[in-house]
């Protein structure tokens, strides 16, 4: 039986229809059409379908959609725009941090919800921070550098 | 995948009613971090889908006299530090930090954790040897399981058709004579663990064993109680003693007889099982003397 949702992805809303067992991951690309959130092992392992709920980090695989009915996500899509890139994407391109690009998405939402809670993490926090989000390419290292290059700065 | 509906009670009696009602198609869903995975293979295929998102009274920490009560809803994350406000609690913190990773840890609940009853679940291996209880609340009132009853094999539990678990409560003990640790070994961050050891110990007077557990997980279904390393230590002289604790290792390699799994294979588990023994209790020995 379908249930509506109300979901605020990137600030606009969403109304849509899912069944109890579809993930957010189902609603937000299925339902909605935003493909940037990417999906890979749909078993919670490999962290590309994270996105954020109310601020919070999610691996949105591992949520009902209807968990997350009349709140806010936040995707890559919103993180900023081609034209507008936001310091992470801009310091992710800038240090090599992105080959295939398929982890890219959470990667990204990962090191903006580390800054968002700790804005001057170490190398080590940052490498605690990724152990949900594989990368098949090895960008890690690439990757913790990025995230040390914008630490500190103004966030958007 | 069959009709599925999806209701969301706001008040635990409200959800035992439904849940009551609806029997076993009724599945609870609580931070939906392994109820996801169950529905997507099809290993799980409710009629009807309990969410208790909206449910009150289950997200207090609570300590008294008897002990510390954790409500079901208390997601993990939130455990995280949890030795430093209660000391009691030590061993949870040992292992609240290395379940899985923080996207996980954000939604996943304490209830969940326990109920989700995986035979390498960190947590109950951890609350099994504080000794912790959970309270069940059902149609026909409520009631309190030891932990070590409550999950009974893998990925089954006590829980009669329309219980919900409703709290965790980790008895108090003295903290001047007495601690509790948790050692896992896993092969990559964010794994479950291919063997993950509890302990707790308590000393007399004299600094002898007065009373001590040893719990293993992910050599068995539900978490096994190393007896024989137990009956080993209680009674006897274990500060610094290392000989004992060596010997203690050795007894909970024997008791467990794991099947190979894709982690590890059986002999490999059991060597584990001596050593994170010997290291769990070495710690709760370090701490219950510092
Ligand atoms: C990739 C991954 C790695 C993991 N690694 C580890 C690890 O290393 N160590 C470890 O210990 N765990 C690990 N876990 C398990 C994790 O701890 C659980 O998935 C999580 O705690 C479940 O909590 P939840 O609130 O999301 O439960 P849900 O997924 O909502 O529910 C889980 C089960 O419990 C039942 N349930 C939930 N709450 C209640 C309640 N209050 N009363 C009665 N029944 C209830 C549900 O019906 C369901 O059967 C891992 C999980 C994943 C996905
Ligand atoms: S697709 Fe969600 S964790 Fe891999
Ligand atoms: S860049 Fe290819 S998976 Fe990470």
């Amino acid at each position: 039986m379908k249930y509506p949702l109300s979901l605020t992805v990137n600030d606009e809303n969403y109304d849509i229809l899912v069944e109890p067992y579809h993930t957010l991951m189902e609603a937000i690309r299925d339902g909605i059409g935003l493909t940037g959130t990417k999906c890979a092992c749909e078993d919670g392992r490999c962290g590309t379908c994270t996105v954020m709920v109310d601020g919070q980090l999610v691996k949105s695989c591992l949520m009902l959609g209807l968990q997350a009915n009349k709140k806010s996500v936040l995707t890559i899509e919103g993180l900023g725009a081609p034209d507008d890139l936001h310091p992470l994407q801009a310091a992710f391109l800038e240090h090599g941090a992105v080959q295939c690009g398929y982890c890219t998405p959470g990667m990204l939402l990962t090191a903006k919800q580390l800054l968002d809670e700790n804005p001057n993490p170490t190398e080590e926090d940052i490498r605690s921070a990724f152990v949900g989000n594989l990368c098949r390419c090895g960008v890690y290292t690439h990757a913790t550098e990025a995230v040390l290059s914008v630490a500190g700065e103004e966030e958007k | 995948m069959i009709d599925c509906h999806y209701l969301e009670p706001t008040s635990v009696s409200e959800a035992c009613t439904l849940l009551a009602e609806h029997g076993d198609g009724a599945k609870v869903v609580a931070g939906g971090q392994s109820m996801a995975i169950l529905l997507r293979n099809g290993l799980s295929q409710p009629s009807h889908l309990i969410s208790i998102q909206h449910v009150t009274g289950l997200e207090d920490i609570n300590a008294s006299n008897e002990g510390v009560t954790i409500g079901a809803k208390v997601t993990l994350n939130r455990l995280s530090g949890i030795g430093e406000t209660h000391p009691t609690l030590r061993a949870l913190d040992d292992v609240v930090s290395d379940v899985a990773d923080q996207q996980i840890r954000n939604f996943a609940t304490l209830g969940g954790a326990i109920c989700e009853a995986h035979p390498a679940s960190d947590i109950t291996v951890a609350l099994s040897a504080l000794h912790a209880t959970v309270k069940l609340a059902g149609a026909n009132g409520e009631r309190t399981v030891p932990i070590c009853d409550f999950v009974t094999g893998a990925f089954a539990t006590a829980a009669g058709p329309g219980e919900l678990l409703t709290e965790v409560v980790v008895p108090s003990f003295d903290l001047a004579s007495a601690a509790a640790a948790h050692r896992r070994f896993a092969l990559r961050a964010g794994d479950y663990p291919v063997v993950g050891v509890g302990a707790f110990v308590s000393l007399d007077g004299s600094g002898n064993c007065e009373d001590v557990r040893v719990v293993i997980g992910n050599c068995s279904g539900a978490p096994a109680h190393a007896q024989e390393a137990e009956a080993r230590l209680r009674g006897n002289s274990i500060v610094g003693n290392n000989g004992a604790l060596a010997e203690a290792g050795e007894l909970a390699a024997a008791h467990v007889s794991p099947a190979d799994d894709p982690m590890a294979p059986s002999e490999y588990k059991i060597d584990l099982v001596s050593v994170l023994t010997r290291e769990a209790l070495e710690e709760a020995i370090a701490r219950a003397t510092a």
